[in-house]
């Protein structure tokens, strides 16, 4: 145990008793830290589930504020049309607003879609996640009751497509688009890229998963293979899997906000094989110590204080110098403690990554007229003066007749 | 108090008299004396209405204390002492710069004063603002009223700042001065030094005449070769003094220089490498490298090699593409950043860190 601990030691970020790691070095985490994909487009569950909330909150705002104007606008017109159906309309039983369940089914019906439109192009898978990435970070700062998702959700895939430098150019783009206009999607690019805040580049979890899928080759095969039952094509089909696994269900859900692309990645190995990527995991990162430690579940470090102690006794008893004894005590305690943030650190990456299967899989399909219902709400608060004006053909078609009578 | 007046003149009003002067720009428009026939002419302003006026009508006008400005329509109580020679050419400039002195005097804070960059970035936008506004005759009274609020406010830390500043100016023109004087006596020295040299040449000149006229003249030739030669190697030891007596120079200067120290902070701090994310990378990997095969022959046969390697076949396949390998793509790269990216981010666990 103890020649060991020069190897451990050396691999340990910034552990104090390491002279090397005085001056601080830049980790990959760090790296990853200073993306604008970390600093801004992060979440925890909670402030997540804020921002939308506070996304929908505004957009009602806006709603609202829109349909009093052509309320008040179309009242004036003809005022004695509103006073004499006072009961029928008012603001209150005509106005009909999205509520944050209803805009989150609704944006979950329209995510799938965003990759319908990709692979009709023929874009690479990407500029598909990518699309998605900007559609979902763009509902994120605004609302349906704002924007239309039906041309944003065009103009995303565009986007995406030069971001991720796959040209289309606007004329073949709209030509396959029924009903949409290049001014359409032209104008609401700068929207889109502002409510982005500019931020283009995203990490996708896919190419982690591709490096995952060599490191487990590495890890488990070389030198010699460690399992059994597992060969170079039980890896590649695990690998085909989890691309998957990625394509169904991280790409439609929240993750992408929630985990690191690389966890992520794992959880889509993890779901897909458990047992080869547990093996793979502890391996990789309880290094050496795996296989002493993967029976011991619980309180791993007792019996590893109670060997040291009494290997100090032992060492006192044969009359070697206190001093001696003190240092290579503090060295083994120093080892122990190494392997307990091993131990911590990999419990947390698996506890992180079944939590990202957790969130991966709780997307739902919104039914179809469920979502036809949002979609005419949506238009009426977008267009309120629609709303209003079959309102009032209602009310009089429902006089006609009885006049006539 | 002044620039108030200066922007409610503001831009219309101006703009006239800058047509104005176009057409008679050499030309006092008082006195009418023109710049062709008195060459001597110099034109003076005020920042009160920024009209010009020529010298000899400013001390005509203004000797007896402060009188109404000579221009039609304009009016403005002027004084003598207020008054200075024009720099730009476009009055607005010129009037621009003088607002900028007069803000920049009361908003005297340097980056040294903030705790970070984003809030000096603020501080330098405000004042930029606040200049604007002046400029343009936007909000002005509001403005000046905020400008004079702020100076009363901050009027110790303004004066401070105006010390340290003024002491400051005071080490760099000493400084300047120093390594004028230095440069000098290097110039000196090296004068000196060959005068010398020029003198020595020609004793020796001399010498190897006397020497070829009295001397046996059987090997002039040897005589000419030792001459050269002690020339050179006095050339050298010269050189070497030359340097020498520099360096001397140069250590007594810095012993003696007030900014010495912060000069070799500045050169110390150029001297370690720049890392943009301030600090070294961590270079241990998180996965050690399978063996890849990376040259041409293993490649082209890269059936055979890559049994210890990484196993994708696709990927393996394209290695053996001629073109690809010529415009560079190599296998490693793939492999390499793939693995990169499985652990750029492994361990931030957001759910904490953004908590």
């Amino acid at each position: 145990m103890k020649e060991s601990t020069t190897d451990t030691k050396s691999s340990s970020e910034g552990s104090e008793e390491n002279p090397e790691a005085k001056r601080k070095r830049i980790s990959n985490d760090d790296l990853y830290r200073r993306s604008t994909q970390f600093e801004i487009w992060s979440y925890t569950a909670e402030s997540l589930e804020a921002a939308k909330k506070k996304a929908n909150a505004a957009g009602q705002i806006i709603a609202t504020k829109r349909f009093n104007e052509a309320f008040a606008e179309l009242k004036k017109a003809s005022p004695e049309v509103f006073e004499n159906n006072k009961d029928k309309l008012n603001p209150e039983s005509l106005l009909n607003l999205i509520t944050f369940e209803e805009e989150s089914k609704y944006l979950n019906y329209y995510t799938p879609n965003i990759i319908q439109i990709a692979k009709f192009f023929k874009m690479p898978t990407q500029v598909k996640l990518t699309a998605v990435s900007f559609f979902k970070k763009f509902y994120l700062e605004n609302s349906v009751m704002q924007y239309h998702p039906k041309n944003i959700m065009y103009t995303c895939v565009f986007l995406a497509a030069k971001s991720e430098n796959y040209f289309v150019s606007i004329e073949s783009f709209v030509k396959a688009l029924k009903g949409t206009d290049a001014k359409d999607i032209l104008d609401l690019e700068f929207i889109i890229l502002s409510s982005l805040k500019f931020t283009l580049l995203v990490h996708h979890p896919f190419r982690p998963l591709y490096g995952f899928f060599l490191d487990f080759q590495a890890v488990l095969l070389h030198p010699s293979p460690l399992m059994y039952d597992v060969s170079v094509n039980t890896l590649g089909t695990l690998y085909d899997k989890a691309k998957n696994w990625l394509n169904e269900n991280a790409v439609l859900s929240d993750v992408a906000f929630l985990f690191t692309p690389p966890q992520i990645a794992l959880a889509a190995m993890y779901d897909v094989d458990k047992r080869v990527t547990d093996r793979y995991l502890k391996r990789k990162f309880l290094r050496d110590h795996a296989d002493k430690l993967d029976d011991i579940k619980e309180e791993p470090e007792n019996g590893d204080v109670k060997k040291e102690e009494a290997k100090v006794k032992i060492e006192g008893d044969k009359n070697i110098d206190n001093d001696a004894a003190d240092s290579t005590a503090t060295k083994t305690h120093g080892e122990t403690s190494d392997i307990q943030t091993q131990r911590e650190q990999y419990e947390t990456l698996v506890r992180t990554i079944r939590k990202c299967i957790k969130v991966a899989k709780q997307v739902s399909k919104s039914p179809q007229d469920e979502v036809k219902e949002i979609d005419r709400k949506c238009f009426f608060a977008l267009n309120p003066r629609k709303l209003i004006e079959k309102q009032v053909k209602k009310i009089a078609k429902e006089a006609a007749p009885s006049e006539v009578v | 108090m002044s620039s108030a007046k200066v922007a409610s003149t503001s831009n219309s009003l101006m703009s006239d008299y800058f047509e104005d002067d176009r057409a008679s720009k050499d030309m006092c428009p008082i006195c009418k004396t023109d710049k062709y026939l008195s060459p001597n002419m110099k034109f003076l302003i005020n920042p009160e209405c920024y009209h010009k006026i020529c010298e000899s009508c400013v001390d005509r006008i203004f000797s007896l204390g402060p009188a109404p400005c000579p221009y039609p329509n304009c009016g403005k109580i002027l004084r003598k002492n207020k008054f200075k020679k024009q720099i730009f050419d476009d009055l607005r400039i010129e009037r621009e710069i003088d607002i900028r002195k007069k803000v920049g005097n009361i908003y005297n804070k340097t980056e040294e004063d903030f705790s970070d960059l984003k809030e000096y970035n603020k501080y330098l936008e405000s004042v930029e603002n606040i200049i604007f506004n002046l400029n343009y005759g936007i909000d002005v009274e509001e403005t000046e009223a905020n400008l004079i609020k702020y100076e009363a406010e901050h009027k110790i830390e303004i004066l401070e700042k105006n010390l340290n500043e003024s002491k400051k100016n005071a080490d760099l023109a000493k400084y300047q001065e120093a390594r004028e004087r230095l440069k000098q006596e290097k110039i000196r020295i090296q004068k000196q030094m060959e005068v010398e040299d020029k003198e020595y040449d020609k004793q020796q000149q001399q010498e190897l005449l006397d020497k070829l006229t009295s001397g046996s003249s059987a090997n002039t030739d040897d005589i000419i070769k030792q001459q050269n030669n002690n020339k050179l190697l006095r050339a050298s030891s010269r050189k070497k003094k030359l340097q020498q007596l520099n360096n001397q120079l140069d250590q007594e200067f810095n012993k003696t220089n007030p900014l010495y120290k912060h000069a070799k902070d500045l050169e110390d701090s150029y001297k370690t490498p720049f890392t943009p994310f301030k600090g070294d990378r961590d270079l241990n990997k998180n996965y050690t490298l399978l063996p890849i095969p990376n040259d041409v022959d293993e490649l082209m046969n890269i059936e055979n090699h890559i049994a210890d390697s990484y196993h994708d076949p696709y990927v393996n396949q394209l290695a053996k593409n001629k073109e690809y390998l010529g415009a560079g793509w190599r296998l490693q790269n793939v492999f390499e950043r793939a693995l990169d990216e499985a652990f750029i981010g492994l361990g931030c666990i957001i759910e904490k860190e953004k908590a």
